[in-house]
């Protein structure tokens, strides 16, 4: 095999401390140490014309700048004049220019991946100060990558044809803004949501913070829009129920529940709403705080506007008898045979945006949540609020349906709490939505007292601190720092004991209304999503970014992109510029035919696995599977999955796994080469 | 005679610690020689054993910090690789101290040139490598003679990579031949 060695000075920077011109000198002495010697066999200068079952560096030279123009054209030309079958460059950091020279080797006909770099800047002349000892390094380091590249392999990059539809799961303001963005960009998206109506948590809300406009304005010609959209197709009351494949190839398998009224022929008149039997079901919408019916349209917004049967609650499924609800449909819309259907299709892109759950706070005993009727969460306190809410806006005391004349606000329910009941992190958006609360109260009833208890007051954000100065500073609300010890029920009100921490005393008084700021965690379903997506998750189960601040919106499994609360904390602007950029990062994967995959995969020999299964355990990815070889149990490699970490080459007893471009006999060849 | 140190590197996170390292000229002992892989999980045992046996008087491998795997899990399962190895090395008679794990951040320049001078210091204590360095050679050069007929027959179907001269790099998948054949 013809080796050439090139060795860049990089001005002085190599050369001020490593002899280069020795350095190319002396990596053509001969590199075949004998097998019957630790020391290695030099044979004084091979001679070009060795024959081609030994390997021999054929030609080395040193130059100023080899990245320069003419440093590539010298190895090109080098490539093509001397026939090298293997390059080896002595210069900076492979991080740095590895492609660089890669692409010059392509240039000249030579696989990329028959090119190596010597790293003899960053890790030798600029560490060491002693000329000899940096240039024996640096010798032994162009040893060691003349070694692995004379054993390395032709490496070709695989090719994935792109899907060209993406699948966005989730129907709250990030999956519609993540699907509409999409869609706008000229590509197919479906659009998965659990419930019967897209819209998700914000359709819940009130008004937004610091502007305080309402949620449902700016949110419902979004849903109208996502469902009139002619590249989006919607799935609402529907589940996803598998996924397979790799990015630019998913298979995602979709179960449409049955919704017991034919979407086509409905009209969403409501009548068979009227004629349902089944009135004290806890509507799911209002928190529970209204009843519906067991054949419902979740609410008077809902996309689409078509019912759905409540199997669990409705007569007729219960006992077999009632049907009347299909009595007073006039369209004949109503079909109690419909079953669930299941939808496979396939997509390049998968967005997740599984949103978010208040915490159940079954563990917070002292509030007395579950005990007393006028403890309440904030997210129950914004459909008392709500205009289209159970009260139609006014502000009434569940228990009594009075005007509370005293309202208290309890912070951090969970929320930075380190103990096992309560979450470690920040909600992030509770601090601003209990004074949106407290400024929505005091503008309805200015002579009803709100206290809020906080442990600190976070407002980062576009005029979020303004907002909250103006909750304290115009209408008078009252912030005490200090936790709640205990909210005791008393006489039709509840007593409050607390601590304050800025008065430093005990803090004793009775209150109407309590509306607690639970923590937020991700939807109940989010941890099984995250297994399907092979999508990492954190130890909060928020669904993990590929990096932190680089690459935010993508999960470390290619072609999943995440946004909103799925993700992380985060409030409505945040979540839909997440969404956004979300798309934006699908969209340059869709606009793309074909993927070029990393060709550094894992590869099984099959004559020699033996199927114990070792590697499917180690790999992150799901890239290991028994299916799909040439021979039962054998295992196999979808290199479109495998991300290169060599975990399974490692943990193979057999030896029968390896990783391309850093295979064990390259490792141990530069092992050895580093030895001796 | 200086010792001589092999350190695995992992490309995302200790690789780029060594960069560092050189990029704000913090110098470290230049027996320290690094081999680049693209996870700390890619160190199989038998290229730490391979480096004794050939000779290196200290090994170290370095990974990201547990939870910052490029790889998500990979380092785990380093860690639990080189503790076992570590055993190993005791019962095979060999100071616990010529091998270390070290998590190294990319950001981490200063801790890659501490580690490497402190492990050096360290393996220089212990001195030259005596126990093991050089002495299974024979043992597996005598191997290698052994197979070299097998080696030889497969020479045409590897024609460009194994080379007579290479025959002992080769061992491995020599051996691995035979015992597939012989089943």
């Amino acid at each position: 095999m013809r080796i050439g060695v090139f060795v860049c000075h990089c001005g002085n920077n190599i050369k001020a401390t490593v002899d280069v011109a020795l350095l190319a000198e002396r990596v053509r002495e001969g590199f075949l140490w004998g097998a019957s010697s630790v020391s290695p066999s030099v044979s004084p200068s091979v001679s070009p014309s060795a024959s081609p079952s030994v390997t021999s560096v054929v030609f080395s030279a040193d130059y100023m700048y080899l990245c320069a123009e003419g440093g590539q054209k010298m190895i090109t030309d080098a490539i093509t004049e001397h026939g090298l079958e293997g390059v080896v460059v002595c210069a900076c950091s492979p991080r740095m220019h590895e492609a660089t020279f890669r692409k010059a080797a392509q240039r000249a006909g030579l696989n990329p991946y028959k090119l190596e770099i010597a790293n003899i800047r960053e890790q030798c002349s600029w560490v060491h100060a002693d000329k000899k000892a940096a240039t024996d390094k640096a010798l032994s380091l162009a040893k060691a990558a003349i070694a692995k590249v004379k054993l390395a392999k032709p490496l070709f990059p695989g090719e994935n044809t792109v899907e060209k539809r993406a699948l966005v799961i989730g129907g709250g303001i990030a999956g519609i803004q993540a699907a509409l963005d999409i869609a706008e960009a000229g590509f197919a998206v479906d659009l998965v949501e659990k419930t019967p109506s897209i819209g998700g948590k914000m359709a819940q809300l009130d008004k937004t913070f610091p502007t305080l406009d309402c949620s449902a304005c700016i949110l419902t010609p979004k849903m109208v829009e996502a469902a009139s959209h002619e590249n989006i197709t919607l799935h609402t009351y529907s589940e996803v129920e598998k996924v397979e494949g790799f990015v630019g190839s998913f298979t995602a398998v979709i179960r449409k529940k049955a919704r017991g009224v034919n979407i086509k022929k409905c009209t969403g008149c409501g009548d068979c709403l009227a004629a349902c039997p089944m009135k004290k079901i806890p509507n799911e919408f209002e928190s529970g705080m209204a009843n519906r019916t067991a054949i419902y349209i979740p609410f008077a917004q809902a996309v689409p506007n078509v019912p759905v049967i409540d199997r669990n609650h409705c007569a007729y499924f219960k006992n077999g008898k009632c049907k009347r609800c299909e009595g007073a449909c006039q369209p004949k819309a109503i079909d109690f045979s419909q079953e669930d259907e299941l939808i496979a299709e396939r997509y390049g892109v998968i967005v997740a945006a599984t949103g978010y759950e208040p915490i159940a706070l079954d563990a917070f005993g002292e509030y007395g949540y579950h005990d007393n009727k006028d403890v309440i969460t904030s997210l129950e306190f914004e459909r008392l609020t709500n205009a289209s809410g159970p009260t139609g806006g006014k502000l009434l005391r569940p228990s009594d349906g009075r005007v509370p004349k005293r309202v208290t606000f309890i912070q951090c329910v969970g929320s930075r709490d380190a103990t096992a009941r309560g979450k470690p992190y920040c909600s992030k958006v509770c601090c601003m939505y209990t004074a949106k609360h407290a400024i929505l109260i005091k503008e309805k009833h200015p002579e009803t007292d709100v206290e809020v208890f906080y442990i600190d007051v976070r407002t980062p954000g576009k005029s979020f601190e303004e907002f909250y100065r103006r909750a304290v500073e115009a209408y008078g609300v009252r912030y005490i720092k200090g936790q709640v010890g205990k909210v005791i029920g008393e006489n039709g009100s509840l007593r409050i004991q607390a601590m304050d921490m800025l008065e430093n005393g005990r803090y004793d008084s009775v209150t109407d209304l309590v509306v607690l700021a639970a923590a937020v965690e991700p939807s109940a379903d989010t941890k099984k999503i995250a297994r399907m997506l092979a999508a990492p998750a954190d130890v909060n189960g928020f669904l993990s970014e590929a990096h932190p601040k680089l690459r935010p919106v993508e999960s470390a499994t290619a072609g999943v992109f995440l946004c909103g609360m799925a993700n992380g904390p985060k409030d409505i602007p945040e979540t839909v510029a997440q969404a956004s950029a979300a798309a934006c990062k699908a969209i340059g994967i869709l606009m793309k035919d074909k993927l070029v995959t990393n060709p550094c995969t894992a590869k099984a020999d099959e004559d020699l696995c033996n199927g114990c299964g070792l590697c499917v355990g180690v790999c992150p990815y799901g890239a290991i599977s028994s299916e799909g070889g040439a021979f039962p149990r054998v295992v196999c490699v979808n290199s479109a999955l495998c991300q290169g970490c060599g975990g399974c080459a490692a943990a193979c007893p057999s030896g029968a796994m390896d990783l391309q471009g850093f295979s064990h006999r390259q490792i141990t060849a530069e092992v050895d080469a580093l030895c001796l | 005679m200086p010792v001589n140190i092999v350190a695995f590197c992992c490309n995302w996170c200790s690789y780029a610690g060594a960069d560092l390292a050189g990029t704000s000229r913090l110098a470290y002992p230049s027996q320290v020689k690094i081999i680049r892989v693209p996870c700390s999980c890619r160190v199989d045992e038998a290229f730490v054993l391979r480096a004794f046996i050939r000779g290196a008087d200290g090994v170290i491998v370095c990974g990201c910090h547990l939870g910052d795997c490029h790889y998500m899990t990979g380092n785990h399962h380093t860690k639990q690789r080189m503790e076992a190895l570590f055993g190993l090395l005791e019962f095979m008679g060999m100071e616990r101290e010529r091998l270390r794990l070290e998590w190294i951040s990319a950001s981490e320049g200063a801790k890659f040139a501490d580690t490497m001078a402190g492990f050096t210091a360290q393996v220089e204590k212990l001195g030259k490598n005596e126990r093991y360095a050089g002495k299974c050679f024979e043992a597996a050069d005598a191997e290698t003679t052994n197979t070299e007929a097998t080696d030889t027959e497969t020479a045409d179907v590897e024609a460009m990579d194994v080379e007579a001269t290479d025959a002992e790099t080769a061992d491995t998948e020599t051996t691995n031949t035979k015992a597939a054949e012989d089943i």
